[in-house]
């Protein structure tokens, strides 16, 4: 991704700016909200969390063998299976298919797949419309920016943005601000493009090995008017969202949901095991599923990190997450953003790169414990940040390991390690700090910019421990 | 154990949380050689640092008697993380079992010692400030609530998003100070309106945080540690 | 491309970290509700989702047809080849009927803007969520119960399931998947202005559910 601004530039202006704040301030209150509503029964929650993270862990342990199932059973129902192993195959692969069917208007639903590896731009360049169809995704391709949270992505933008954008785009209808009336207008507009469109496009929110069958959430209807109307239909997903059963649907299903919007079901559960069979009058005539790795496979090669593929990508970690609260997507950076975003990002794309995004994070456990799959976030952060600064360099399993080592920095802890490894050196230290208190850093970092900062006492706890009579040992 | 930020920054409070437990009949001991439970290293990535300070912690409780202390953060440090920090260590076994006697404060006074508060204090009202740690990791959330709604004269006043990370996170206030001091200005917007008198907290990271945010905005709202707060409502004595 | 396929299958086979076998006690949900407590259930969560639904028997369903089709409006009404000619007898004659026989090519643009309503049956229902199950076959297509404005489901009351995972084991759905099996649970709607909800945005604005007995 083209990183213009660099990551504290982003900061700073997401940081500054008032509406941001206010609209993600509400937007995060509600789906935090929607999803308590969901899960009244703590008992029932943690059962539920369990059995939703056996079944991704096995899915994600017997990942070769549930893929090449997966194929076999996919082909057997006529959906034709490519295999990607960077963006850029996958990209040429949805080109090239395209291209063959000379098909030159494609429809989309929403796929944070597609994001990953930029196919609109992509397919822009060689001269085929793109249009993103799911509400959030269609204002956001309108405003010209990127989606700012996996499942809501125009989250960041409020009434009145969203209004001015549709309508300098589309002058011919009146403005409003009226969000039915703006709906309206959508509908009649991406109604005929549907129709008429030559593919359509759609992400997977799990691949059932058993059956050859991928399942797709929405609300709207736009993902299966994708998956449907068209005579092609292509879907793209990462390797990870392969599961084994399709009883392991159910409980997946609704765990997802309700961790992801606060529904009890999306208004559509769209599962679909083939194209168009012979005697059916509609539905495409030909499918694909490009299968996307992009780093996913070294991932799963690291025993310690594996467990982010557990993800099905529900957003619950981002909601509840305080920094990304504070921030938005964008600051990000990345594709994905929030507490997944800086577990997975930073281990495909490399810790050079993106190392400093671990330290968007006060490590408050939140997301650890809303994860659906029950993902150690936390744990999983706190280790890109080890393999950051002190990684092994002859680990190759995530690029730039050590790359974030800074000689200050290290120097500080050396000598932190000194005076608190050692009692000795530590109470000379603690006599210091207590007697000359009136000697204080005025500095620390942006700590003074907030905060007055902090003297220590004139008497440690040794001290008062001593006077009061407290036994040593 | 103190905690490194206790004993420099607050010891009173930490003073106060053992003067509670002796008075609640246990003999408290308090290792002279105590240091630090390396969270500050760990979770900037330095382990290898952590490591040996974690060790000279190690040292101070060789009895299998029970580590009580005044911070979830810690607590949860040494019960939760050290597991990962000794990992392939061949140390690990004793790590372990320190971890499996370690409690927060609140922790031990209800569910080990179910202490009963007689409150000889003023009228007042108080907002919680439940910690990160205390909330997710130690899950003792619910022990400082009943330890104050035994005394009779404090009212707990409602915050909105309450949950909610103050932006302390240690290393984080540095690193990522802005969004830390955006952080800390909601959690004390919310708490200025509550119209308490003192936020009370299992925490002095957070109090460090919260408390300097507001002397810094010039504030009333004070702010205490769980200990010093029941200790001196408990015993009246200033 | 077959290469990529070695490449990834090589990495991910390499990895011999099996988790353990432990499965966790996958105990299957279940409420004992009696059949009318299925339907009330059901009935509750369409309505809550802003869905019609009426249970009717035979006659009423008859009544219904011929009172409210023209009621609300419905000029012309697309009904699946398997149920045209029954249903058919019941719909006033000013009503047109629109069988789907030809394939959806020859007849889009009138399906996409001159087709007020649609009547499908289904395979089930599912009362925990609130939700219909079609599985579209070539008599009864998929874009039936998308496109129209208006989607009529019949549901029989003897299909109607405690949960998604008792339809699939009892059906046996992993034996013999449809081309494309749904799941609908109301209107279509988003919530991505403001987080304020709007109905009919590319689906079914209306979805009529009629619960039939006996």
């Amino acid at each position: 991704m083209q990183q213009i601004k660099s990551l504290e530039n982003r900061i700073d202006e997401a940081l500054s700016n008032e509406q941001l704040h206010t609209n993600f301030r509400s937007a995060m209150s509600y789906l935090m909200e929607k999803r308590r509503d969901q899960f009244p029964d703590e008992k029932q929650l943690k059962n539920d969390r369990e059995i939703s993270s056996t079944i991704r862990s096995h899915a994600v342990a017997q990942l070769s063998e549930l893929l090449v199932k997966l194929e076999e059973n996919l082909e057997k129902n006529n959906i034709k299976v490519h295999w990607a192993e960077t963006d850029l195959e996958a990209n040429n692969i949805v080109y090239q298919i395209l291209k063959d069917a000379n098909a030159k208007s494609v429809v989309k639903g929403k796929s944070m797949v597609t994001e990953e590896i930029e196919l609109n731009e992509f397919l822009d360049n060689k001269g085929i419309e793109i249009l993103e169809t799911d509400l959030g995704e269609f204002l956001v391709q309108l405003a010209n920016e990127k989606p700012s949270h996996i499942v809501m992505p125009a989250i960041h933008k409020n009434r009145k943005e969203i209004s001015k954008a549709f309508f300098d785009h589309f002058p011919e209808f009146p403005y409003t601000e009226d969000v039915d009336l703006i709906t309206q207008q959508v509908r009649k507009i991406l109604r005929e493009r549907f129709r008429k469109a030559d593919a359509g496009i759609s992400g997977v929110n799990f691949a059932v090995a058993e059956t050859g069958t991928l399942c797709l959430v929405e609300n709207e209807g736009n993902g299966r008017m994708c998956t449907t109307a068209p005579p092609i239909h292509i879907a793209v997903t990462g390797i990870e969202k392969v599961v084994e059963k399709l009883s392991d649907i159910p409980p997946l299903l609704d765990i997802l949901t309700k961790s992801a919007t606060g529904q009890e079901i999306t208004t559509y559960f769209n599962m679909i095991s083939s194209p168009r069979r012979e005697g059916e009058k509609d539905g495409p005539k030909s499918m694909h599923l490009v299968l996307l790795d992009n780093g996913r496979s070294k991932i799963h090669q690291n025993n310690d990190m594996q467990e982010t593929l557990k993800c099905i990508r529900c957003g619950s970690c981002i909601n509840h997450c305080p920094v990304y609260t504070q921030l938005g997507g964008h600051a990000y950076g990345t594709v994905y953003p929030g507490p997944i975003g800086i577990t997975l990002e930073p281990q495909k794309q490399g810790i050079t790169q993106l190392g400093e995004l671990t330290s968007l994070c006060t490590m408050c456990g939140a997301c650890g414990e809303v994860c659906p799959v029950q993902i150690p976030l936390p744990k999983l952060i706190n280790k890109l940040r080890s393999e950051a600064v002190e990684g092994n360099n002859t680990n190759e399993l995530i690029e730039g390991t050590r790359s974030k080592r800074k000689p200050l920095e290290s120097l500080a802890w050396k000598i932190w390690k000194q005076v608190y490894s050692s009692p000795f050196i530590y109470s000379i230290f603690s006599k210091i700090a207590t007697k000359l208190n009136f000697i204080s850093p005025k500095k620390l970092g942006k700590w003074g910019k907030y905060r007055i900062t902090p003297r220590p006492s004139k008497h440690s706890l040794k001290e008062l421990a001593n006077q009061a009579g407290f036994d040593h040992e | 154990m103190g905690t490194c930020l206790v004993d420099l920054f607050y010891p009173k409070a930490g003073l106060a949380g053992m003067q509670l437990l002796k008075n609640a009949g246990v003999k408290v001991i308090y290792p002279g050689k105590q240091t630090c439970c390396a969270q500050p290293s760990f979770n900037s990535g330095y382990r290898k640092e952590a490591l040996p300070v974690a060790r000279s912690l190690m040292k101070c409780f060789p009895k299998d008697i029970p580590i009580v202390i005044p911070s979830g953060s810690c607590a949860g440090m040494i019960k939760y993380h050290w597991s990962e920090l000794f990992e392939g260590e061949s140390d690990i076994e004793k790590a372990l079992s320190v971890a499996e006697r370690v409690y927060e404060l609140t922790e031990f006074l209800v569910d080990k010692l179910n202490v009963e508060l007689t409150d000889l204090g003023e009228p007042t009202k108080i907002a919680i400030h439940t910690s990160c740690s205390c909330r997710n990791e130690m899950k003792v959330a619910d022990r400082i609530e009943s330890l104050v709604s035994q005394l009779s004269k404090v009212e707990v006043l409602e915050q909105e998003r309450k949950p909610e990370c103050c932006g302390f996170g240690g290393t984080f206030a540095i690193k990522q100070g802005d969004i830390s001091g955006s952080m800390v200005k909601d959690k004390t917007d919310i708490l200025k309106a509550t119209n308490a008198s003192c936020v009370v907290s299992q925490d002095c990271g957070c109090l460090m945080n919260i408390g300097g945010a507001l002397e810094k905005q010039n504030s009333k709202l004070k702010t205490q540690h769980i200990a010093q707060f029941l200790w001196d409502r408990t015993n009246a004595a200033n | 491309m077959n290469n990529s396929r070695e490449i990834i299958l090589e990495r991910l086979k390499n990895n011999a970290n099996e988790t353990s076998h432990v499965k966790v006690n996958v105990a299957k949900k279940t409420y004992h509700w009696s059949k009318e407590e299925m339907i009330a259930k059901l009935s509750e969560k369409l309505q809550s989702a802003r869905a019609e639904s009426y249970v009717l028997s035979d006659a009423e369903l008859i009544d219904w047809l011929n009172v409210e089709l023209p009621k609300r409006g419905i000029k012309n009404i697309l009904i699946g080849t398997s149920i045209a000619k029954q249903i058919s007898q019941y719909i006033n004659n000013e009503i047109a009927v629109i069988k789907y026989e030809e394939s959806y090519e020859s007849w889009s643009e009138k399906l996409f803007n001159e087709t007020d309503a649609s009547i499908t049956t289904t395979i089930g229902a599912i009362a925990e969520s609130g939700s219909i199950v079609l599985h579209p076959t070539p008599h009864e297509p998929r874009l039936m119960s998308l496109v129209p404005n208006i989607h009529i489901a019949l549901v029989y009351e003897d299909t109607i399931y405690e949960t998604f995972d008792q339809i699939i084991s009892t059906q046996h759905w992993s034996e013999n998947m449809p081309t494309n099996a749904l799941l609908i649970s109301g209107p279509s709607k988003t919530a991505d202005i403001e987080q304020v909800l709007a109905y009919g945005v590319h689906g079914p604005k209306e979805l009529i559910v009629l619960i039939l007995t006996s």
